[in-house]
């Protein structure tokens, strides 16, 4: 299963989960939408981290068959494993927001109060962190990570975590 | 489990499955891209079918704590990004080797 797929099938699941309404079911579901999402990020940790060294090592040789120096070589290559950079931080950022969404599962679990719209601004977070490792990918001419399709546009930004302060008036 | 719950359960998969049907025979009557993505949507909601029947046959506890257990699988750590650093050097002293 392509990692859009098993995406696309976390958010229908999702939905799904809203046409059951709340209580242990739902919650039940979001573990398997929030279990989709892990498989995603443990399969694509990996490969990020091979593309990177690929890219850094070709960078080597090709500066070494250029008449380079080892420390040139040494200095060329770093230079392009790190343009990977962004994708690695945006892979942090996508496994800290699939580790708080399990925390958040975890804890209404134990409160008993799971409700899907407390669920739904983590799941929003978690896909905002995969659009934003998937472009950087593809900038880089990969596309381990595809995009998503446009339908995900449909959940609203409003749902997206609000991580501000709340006015004290 | 109370039988309502499964009810619902048993609704809410049956309405996925009768959409994988339908768009499994909307898709056979279309071409080209159309088809292919209407077919996929199929396949998806007779997944999610499946999935909704699933639920319920793993406790939500032990499926979050299963998913805990496993919480930092793939993710990049520092020193993930040294010891690639360390492979990406001594690929490249590898490629000097012999020319000294």
């Amino acid at each position: 299963m392509s990692e859009t797929s098993i995406l696309l099938f976390a958010i229908l699941a999702c939905t799904a989960a809203l046409s059951l309404g709340c209580g242990n079911q739902a919650l039940s579901m979001n573990a398997e939408v929030a279990r989709a999402m892990l498989e995603v990020q443990s399969s694509s940790g990996p490969v990020i981290r091979g593309l990177r060294v690929s890219a850094g090592v070709e960078a080597g040789r090709v500066a070494h068959e250029s008449g380079a120096t080892e420390e040139q070589a040494q200095a060329f290559a770093l230079r392009a494993a790190n343009r990977w950079n962004c994708a690695i931080d945006g892979h942090r950022i996508y496994s800290g927001a699939v580790g708080a969404y399990i925390d958040a599962l975890a804890l209404w679990n134990l409160r008993a109060d799971f409700q899907l719209a407390d669920a739904l601004p983590f799941v929003s977070r978690a896909i905002d962190a995969y659009r934003f490792v998937s472009s950087c990918l593809n900038e880089l001419g990969s596309d381990a990570l595809p995009e998503l399709p446009s339908f995900f546009d449909l959940i609203p930004g409003s749902w997206s975590l609000n991580l501000e302060a709340p006015d004290a008036s | 489990m109370p039988a309502n719950d499964n009810t619902a359960r048993d609704t809410a998969a049956n309405i996925f499955d009768v959409a994988a049907q339908m768009a499994s025979s909307v898709s056979a009557t279309l071409s080209g891209e159309a088809r292919s993505v209407l077919a996929v949507a199929a396949g998806i909601a007779s997944a999610v079918g499946s999935l909704i029947r699933s639920v319920g046959v793993k406790d939500a506890s032990e499926l979050i704590a299963e998913l805990q257990s496993r919480k930092s699988e793939g993710a990049i750590s520092d020193s993930d990004i040294a010891s690639d650093n360390e492979s990406i050097a001594g690929a490249v002293s590898g490629m000097f080797e012999g020319n000294e």
